[in-house]
């Protein structure tokens, strides 16, 4: 979906590394989320689910740890692109907590962009106002009342294998 | 004047170069489990959509799997 926006755009392509911070006994279930600089927003629902400040502390470096193990893997093929004094959109196939927009939002800010952009098809509203605190403009094409998940809004949920994002990011030409 | 924009995709770094075949897996239930949840509450006329996603999503899985 980024790599059809920057064609349009004629903008470049790069890609933001976050990691979800799983639930304790349930990884999938996000109780927050990580960026690459060791930035981590947590949602009100961790202490619920069981996660405790150790937990989280662990959870955490260990996250991190792959992050920055991808990175050093991306980058000697694709250096990531400096987004400092540009503008900068953020895309993703849909926000459901937010988390892990927050994360990826929050590493860019970090570098200092011109004007920093969440784009994304489909959100609930209230996650919608959280994440447009972090950005300078939130663009979001459909804000259902009614919302379970960004599946819910696709014919096709298959994730995009890393093998795509490689090839995507080799294609990728300055403007 | 050509705009100077950057298109950034947000990648949950979870697929990666050298990921095991235990995590694609993983992941490919993850998104079963997601289409699951959103197909227990959706209307009816997107139950056909959803049940074309969860068969795609449980191919995935067995793919990754082997």
């Amino acid at each position: 979906m980024a790599r059809l926006i920057a064609e349009v755009l004629e903008g470049e392509f790069d890609v933001v590394l976050v990691r979800k911070l799983g639930a304790p006994g349930n990884p999938e279930f996000a109780i927050g989320a990580i960026d690459e600089t060791g930035w981590a927003t947590l949602g009100p629902y961790a202490a619920m689910a069981g996660a405790d400040s150790g937990y989280i502390g662990r959870a955490k470096a260990r996250e991190l740890e792959t992050i920055r193990k991808r990175r050093a893997q991306y980058s000697p093929l694709h250096p990531p692109i400096d987004p400092a004094g540009r503008i900068v959109i953020v895309v993703d196939d849909g926000l459901a907590t937010g988390s892990t927009m927050l994360a990826a939002l929050h590493a860019l800010r970090q570098r200092a962009p011109r004007k920093l952009i969440c784009a994304v098809p489909v959100a609930p509203p209230d996650t919608l106002e959280k994440v447009g605190q972090h950005a300078d403009e939130v663009v979001c094409l459909h804000a259902p009342e009614y919302f379970q998940a960004v599946g819910q809004f696709y014919a096709d949920f298959g994730q995009v294998e890393d093998e795509e994002v490689i090839a995507l990011l080799s294609e990728r030409k300055k403007p | 004047m050509k705009l100077h924009i950057l298109i950034v995709a947000a990648l949950l770094s979870g697929y990666g170069v050298s990921e095991t075949a235990t995590v694609a897996a993983t992941a490919g239930a993850a998104k079963a489990k997601e289409a699951e949840q959103a197909k227990n509450d959706a209307p009816a006329q997107v139950q056909g959509k959803l049940d074309e996603a969860m068969k795609q999503a449980e191919q995935k899985r067995d793919v990754d799997a082997r």
